[in-house]
């Protein structure tokens, strides 16, 4: 049963095992007592599975596995986490790089039983792709390539120190009875050159070089170790000189042996080598490594009582070669380890050769598809393991006593996307992904009982993956990306996109003074987090389709905002810059109203129709031009001339700049000619050129400022394509000469200008010297005020040298520009049409005449309108009309609208009064809205009107995470909203964030 | 004597200032600031030695009429320095042969090696010469200083030290080495053993005076051979035989006379470990052989990272001259830097800098590298003695060397000016009471520094 856990606790689990919780950070204090608590915690002896269990450790040590955290302890919640023992490997050549020989000058006998794995393991180098693996105890095995190839060691992969990691020294010794040791080293490697003190001397072979030839040289070996010791009884002048090997050779009888055999064959032979040689008397322990073919000799192997070491091979991440077939070829079978367990021979599961050690928990995992039941599979890798390498007293189980060595996973050992989180050795954390896993996607799962996409599709008991801010995958089971968390959020739990209030003028006062136009644009939000942003995010409002109050007859912009951005990027709060034009034909003048309109999308398709010409003419020409040679270069004084034409395209813009200018300050302007002698030399508009400027030549440019007596903040707006405005603050001024900092193409530059008789001389320097020199005259004299949120909207065209011959361009017209996009159907029209003739004589322009996507504003008298709406189906928003009645009759527009096949939305036409927006809609559900309709109507709906629904409105791959977690049904009046995520971030509770 | 000097020091283009040398039996050093390292810092003091040692330091000292005066007003007097180990000057720094604990760096050293020039100039005036670590065991070094024309002139002590390596040889694996390393202690024993036995059965023989067995007593002699090993067992467990006890120097062969010295206490042990894992091997054989309290682990830059287990051990370092360890994480492929003078210092270990002249400029010198260490963040005085002090008591010399203190060996440096700035000459040397080094005079380094009035030719 998969648990099912509340909120908070998932995400004290994601905080603490990111490191971030206070509690889960600090390091164990000698005697403290820490209860580590978990969903459920694999114990690898008995009994073997704890659910909601706490894990008691005091200093490195296991003090109990309970239901309940004893008094005093420090608490660390792991949350939907599952503890198991630390994984041991009981077989690795982690010691002696690949495996090789040991190489000694001095002794390359076929026996090194004096060679110590211990001596070869570095306890300094890094463990921490094994650790990354949930793996805490390891077997060193020595060289391979002999016959005996020294002692092993088991070691811990972290520790306290050297002694602490060390579990056994000389754990036993490694007899190879495998095809690898027939090949021994030469008994003598001559050093270069030959000395007196070491003769060169013949090389002799050395047995074994053949399968028999193993069982003559140990019985070989033996003897002459027999007779070494006697040899060594006699008096000192006889006495032959100490031999280290056969030292190790004559304490055999006391050592624990691991015999490797990989082939039935092997196998046999070395239960064969095992009855001559080293029969368990004396509570020595015997096991067999290797046993690939172990299947095939499974009654011996049982008679023979030795446990095995069972190497399993796995293909996971690579491909195995071609079948060879050879003899000898060694036959893995998937079904050994589950035969060994019938048989009930003790084993261990190790990788073999060619598989990486890391691997360890996922061979496991595969030992189950042969029939090995999940219990033993991770005893296999832990207890089992431990007392093959006779340290299950101390590790591979979690029991009283035993030392905390134990692995933090996301979910049960063997489950899809299982994964390692962190590692834990005497009870100290060895290493974890948050801290130290390799570098991965900010990503995570959501779990819920039902998961509703916002366009029709409802997934029961389903998952949702968000990476890096976005809708990865939706389904009933997705992926489960390295590192990611699980929120299960529960069964009854419903998932939606976050919703949308279709028309709002959010970040603009409601009495906004200026008229803003089609040609201007969001630059960037001047509040960060205006007022109430936080409350209409957490209300469940993700995205805002804001415009300003004020109306323009040439259409007032309309932009798709989300009410809170990061700190670090504020441009992701714009969705979308333009995605409609508003126009209102309500009222008095609805005939002046209509007919502006009727000529401006005429004027518009004119010019989209001259532009869509001139594109095609000019791809023609430059499909034809490039048929042909080039033209001869140009001489270099009329290229001169041409960057000349090129520049009254950027005072195209400058009267269009100055309008707009204007426009901002009318008032001001009037009362600002009769202006009495101000003290203020500095705010106003400044018009000059800056020569020099490193890359660009001379630069002509206005500048705006705004000087409060202490502190001058402004804009200068360079007259030329491609330069951006640059904004600057904090700048001094003290009746002379100004001071200030700013960044220019992403350098910072240090203006300082004098000021005397309305002229400004001034240098800017860069970091590198480089100087420019600016001189300019103040136009205008009345103290702007800073738009910093606005700029003139012009397509920021790169400053191209016109090519001869090539169709003749339209004239730019930055007022019409966006109906370039509004017949490419990028661009809704957005009308204010209350009656009956308004709405329909708008229907029949917009949607008859120009085909063009139309949203019909709070058409009141739609009921009136109805023909005209069904046959060509504008969208409508809403906002008084949601219940109502009308000749005693109850009118639920959006139900009537929606059941009608029309698109419908809401909006609040106010800054945050879409906060109210789910109350709202549920008004209308429970008057009859279907609640399907309802949740399109905030959110894939609106989105489709402004064509943004690639970035927000449903839960789909690729679109924003604007997600809201619900409790039950979204519209259930009695239904919590949980959780918001902005762009995959959890909006923080109010409270919280005073915290 | 002064035109004497002066012909030799014309004669040093070919070689160093000649062995040949005598002392003046006075020699005063006036109105300089002396650091003595183990007391106080004087200013405007003399120093005056007699006989090579120091007699007296002190401000207002009278110099005696009849002493040679070298005049160090407004420079720096500091003890000479004490490069803690090296293997230059030698032939060759190490065998082929793995185990050679019999050889002497006596017979590799070079006194014409341009080394010892340099090291003079350089102010080392103490140096131990010893194998290098391509070794098991190498071999004993030497205590010299960098004057004169013999290997016998130059020592300052005869065993110097035994190398041994604790880290692999090139090509040969962690754990065949420390085997061979453990194999060649315990079969050293072994060879003691027999010794031992062999000594005290002559001696016994001797005293009972007894003929010689009659070649038909055979029941006699089995009798014997069954009793012999017995007694022996039964004397072995009753007193066992220590043949480090029983032996001397002179009943063993040439070859084996230095391991003995080793495991008898009388030879310092200079034991190499290149990497932090080699450290802990490097304390278990000095351990089980006894000699922990006379070694000095020579360790490279990685070794810091054992600082715990060495301070545990009471172990002293002699630090690689490039001390800086490098080390890049796997993850975040960020550089690592570690100043190990930094970590000994404030772990306590006493620990001595090294310096090579075949390495990087700042390299060669003990004074940059004291001032490389300063600059890491160890204090002066620390840095100070870990060119000094320190090492002469890695080397068995903390008595006579290392500091000035009146009685110990007249052996001193004038600095232009701080030991640790910048600008910083060797001015003056004097070694065992001899002025063997004076800039002015030094020919070769006026060459290539154009300070010299026939132009540089």
């Amino acid at each position: 049963m998969r648990s099912r856990l509340r909120l908070t606790r998932a995400w004290i689990a994601a905080l603490a095992l990111a490191g971030l919780a206070v509690a889960g950070a600090r390091a164990a204090t000698p005697g403290e007592l820490i209860a580590y608590r978990a969903a459920a915690i694999h114990t690898g002896g008995v009994p073997e599975l704890l659910e909601n269990a706490y894990l008691v450790v005091r200093d490195g040590k296991i003090v109990d596995i309970a239901a309940q955290a004893p008094a005093g302890a420090r608490i660390i919640d792991l949350g939907a986490a599952v503890i198991v023992p630390g994984l041991v490997a009981a077989d690795s050549s982690i010691s002696s790089p690949d495996g090789e020989i040991p190489n000694a000058a001095g002794d390359l006998r076929t026996a090194g039983a004096d060679l110590r794995a211990i001596d070869g393991f570095d306890f300094f180098a890094s463990r921490e792709e094994l650790l990354a693996a949930g793996i805490t105890t390891v077997y060193v095995a020595p060289g391979r390539g002999r016959l005996i190839g020294g002692r092993g060691a088991v070691v811990k992969l972290a520790g306290a120190s050297r002694d602490a990691r060390i579990l056994r020294a000389e754990s036993d010794l490694y007899v190879n009875v495998s095809a690898e040791a027939l090949n021994p080293p030469g008994i003598f490697d001559p050093p270069v050159p030959p000395t007196a003190d070491d003769p060169l001397l013949p090389e002799e072979a050395q047995a074994p070089r053949s399968t028999p030839g193993i069982s003559l040289a140990l019985r070989r070996l033996i003897a002459e170790a027999q007779s070494y010791r006697a040899a060594r009884q006699k008096p000192a002048a006889e006495r032959p000189p100490y031999d280290a090997t056969l030292e190790a050779v004559l304490a055999l009888g006391a050592t624990d042996v691991r015999l490797v055999g990989r082939s039935a064959a092997e196998i046999a032979r070395a239960i064969a080598v095992q009855r001559e040689f080293f029969g368990s008397e004396s509570g020595r322990r015997v096991a067999l490594s290797g046993a690939v073919e172990s299947a095939q000799m499974l009654e011996r192997l049982a008679s023979a009582g030795l446990p095995v070491i069972l190497e399993v091979e796995s293909y996971l991440g690579r491909f195995a070669g071609d079948l060879q077939d050879r003899p000898g070829e060694l036959r893995h079978d998937a079904r050994s380890a589950a035969r060994l367990d019938e048989k009930g021979i003790r084993f261990a599961l190790v990788p073999s050769r060619e598989t990486r050690l890391d691997q360890l928990r996922q061979l496991a995992a595969l030992a189950q598809a042969g029939g090995l039941s999940e219990a033993r599979a991770l005893q296999s890798i832990t207890s089992s393991a431990a007392h093959i390498l006779g340290v299950g007293e101390r590790v591979g189980s979690l029991s009283s006593g035993r030392d905390a060595d134990f692995a933090v996973l996301s979910a049960a050992p063997f489950a899809l996307g299982s994964q390692v989180l962190a590692t834990y050795v005497d009870g100290e954390r060895a290493w974890t992904r948050a801290d130290r896993g390799p570098k991965v996607a900010d990503a995570f799962v959501l779990r819920a009982g039902r998961i509703l996409d916002g366009r029709g599709t409802t997934f029961v008991d389903a998952e949702l993956l968000v990476v890096d801010g976005r809708i990865a995958e939706v389904g009933a089971r997705v992926a489960r990306p390295v590192g990611c968390r699980v929120i299960d959020y529960g069964p009854n739990a419903t998932l939606t996109p976050g919703f949308i209030d279709a028309r709002s003028r959010f970040g603009f006062a409601e009495n906004e003074g200026g008229t803003f136009g089609p040609e201007d644009e969001v630059v960037k939000l001047r509040e960060l987090r205006p007022p109430g942003a936080y409350e209409l995010a957490l209300s469940g409002v993700t995205t805002l389709i804001s415009s300003p109050p004020k109306a323009s007859p040439k259409g007032t912009p309309m932009f798709a905002v989300k009410p809170l951005s990061s700190e670090s990027a504020q441009d992701d709060a714009v969705v979308r810059e333009l995605v409609g034009l508003r126009f209102d034909v309500k009222g008095e003048n609805r005939q002046r109203a209509l007919e502006s309109l009727a000529s401006l999308l005429k004027r518009g398709k004119a010019y989209h129709e001259a532009w869509t010409q001139y594109e095609a003419a000019y791809a023609k020409w430059k499909t034809e031009s490039a048929a042909q040679p080039p033209a001869p270069a140009a001489a270099p004084a009329p290229e001169k001339a041409e960057e000349k034409k090129a520049a009254p395209k950027a005072e195209e813009k400058k009267p269009e700049e100055k309008k707009a200018d204007e426009k901002k300050d009318e008032g001001k302007k009037e009362d600002g000619d009769d202006a009495k002698a101000k003290p203020d030399l500095l705010s106003g508009t400044w018009e000059g050129v800056a020569e020099k400027v490193p890359g660009y030549g001379t630069v002509p440019f206005s500048m705006t400022i705004e000087y409060d007596g202490s502190e001058a903040r402004g804009i200068i707006r360079p007259q030329v394509a491609l330069l951006a405005p640059i904004l600057f603050e904090k700048g001094r001024f003290d009746g002379k000469t100004l001071t200030v900092s700013f960044q220019f193409e992403n350098i910072h530059i240090d203006l300082s200008a004098e000021i005397a008789n309305e002229e400004m001389k001034g240098v800017a320097k860069g970091p590198s010297g480089n100087e420019a020199l600016l001189t300019a005259k103040r136009t205008e004299r009345p103290e702007a005020r800073v738009r910093s949120v606005y700029r003139p909207r012009a397509e920021v065209k790169t400053a191209e040298v016109e090519e001869k011959g090539a169709p003749k361009k339209p004239k730019l017209e930055p007022e019409l520009e966006c109906f370039r996009r509004a017949y490419r159907g990028e661009l809704a029209i957005a009308v204010e049409a209350e009656r009956r003739d308004e709405i329909e004589a708008v229907i029949r322009l917009v949607r008859v005449e120009h085909q063009l996507g139309l949203v019909l504003l709070e058409p009141r008298e739609y009921g009136f309108a109805r023909e005209a709406i069904e046959a060509h189906r504008p969208d409508v928003l809403l906002h008084r009309l949601i219940v109502g009645t009308a000749d005693g009759e109850l009118r639920v527009p959006s139900a009537e609208l929606a059941r009608a096949g029309v698109r419908i939305g809401f909006q609040s036409a106010s800054s945050t009064g879409g906060r109210t927006l789910r109350e709202v809609v549920a008004w209308a559900v429970q008057h009859g809205l279907s609640p399907q309709d309802a949740l399109a109507a905030v959110s894939s709906w609106p989105a489709d009107m402004y064509h943004v629904g690639d970035r927000v409105g449903s839960l789909r791959r690729g679109c924003d995470a604007d997600i809201l977690v619900f409790a039950g049904e979204p519209f259930a009046l009695g239904t919590e909203l949980r959780t918001v995520y902005l762009r995959g971030r959890q909006v923080e509770k109010v409270e919280k964030r005073w915290q | 004597m002064s035109k004497k000097l002066l012909t030799f020091s014309l004669l040093s283009l070919v070689a160093p200032q000649a062995g040949a040398f005598q002392a003046p039996e006075k020699l005063a050093i006036t109105g300089a600031k002396v650091i003595t390292v183990s007391g106080e810092t004087y200013e405007k003091a003399n120093v005056l030695l007699e006989n090579g040692r120091i007699q007296a330091i002190g401000k207002d000292l009278e110099v005696p009429w009849d002493a040679k005066v070298i005049d160090a007003s407004g420079k720096v007097v500091m003890p000479g320095l004490v490069l803690a180990q090296t293997n230059e000057g030698l032939d060759r720094p190490n065998e082929n042969v793995p185990v050679t604990p019999f050889i002497s760096v006596l017979d590799a050293l070079n006194p014409v090696d341009a080394f010892f020039e340099d090291s003079l100039r350089e102010g080392h005036a103490t140096i131990l010469v010893i194998p290098g670590n391509e070794t098991v065991i190498g071999g004993t070094g030497r205590v010299v200083k960098p004057f004169g024309l013999t290997v016998e002139s130059m020592t300052v002590r005869v065993d110097g030290g035994m190398k041994i390596s604790a880290s692999p040889r090139r090509g040969v694996s962690a754990m065949a080495h420390v085997a061979e390393l453990r194999k060649a202690f315990v079969e050293f024993r072994d060879e003691l053993e027999v010794a031992a036995e062999k000594k005290l059965a002559g001696a016994k023989s001797e005293k009972k005076a007894e003929a010689p067995k009659a070649a038909g007593e055979k029941a006699d002699d089995k009798k014997a051979d069954e009793k012999k090993p017995a007694d022996k067992k039964a004397e072995e467990k009753a007193a066992p035989v220590d043949p480090l006890k029983v032996l001397e120097w002179k009943d063993l062969s040439a070859r084996q006379r230095a391991l003995f010295e080793v495991l008898n206490g009388r030879m310092p042990v200079f034991l190499w470990c290149e990497r932090a894992m080699d450290v802990a091997h490097a304390i278990e054989i000095a351990k089980s052989q006894g000699f922990l309290s006379r070694t000095t682990l020579v360790i490279g830059t990685e070794c810091w990272k054992a600082a715990d287990e060495i301070k545990a051990a009471g172990l002293s370092v002699i630090l690689p001259s490039d001390f800086v360890h490098r080390e890049v994480d796997p993850l975040t492929g960020k550089e690592r830097e570690t100043s190990l003078p930094k970590v000994f210092a404030s772990k306590g270990i006493p620990f001595a800098l090294n310096a090579t002249s075949r390495g990087a400029l700042l390299e060669r010198s003990l004074l940059l590298r004291g001032a490389s260490a300063v600059a890491a963040g160890v204090e002066p005085a620390t840095a100070l003695r870990a060119i000094t002090l320190e090492p002469a008591r890695m080397l068995g010399l903390g008595d006579s060397h290392g500091s000035l203190e009146v009685g110990k060996a007249g052996t001193l440096l004038v600095l232009s000016g701080d030991p640790f700035r910048t600008g910083t000459w060797v001015e003056e040397v004097v070694i065992d009471g001899a002025h063997l080094y004076s800039r002015a005079k030094d020919d070769r380094l006026q060459r290539l520094t154009g300070d010299s009035k026939d132009g540089g030719r």
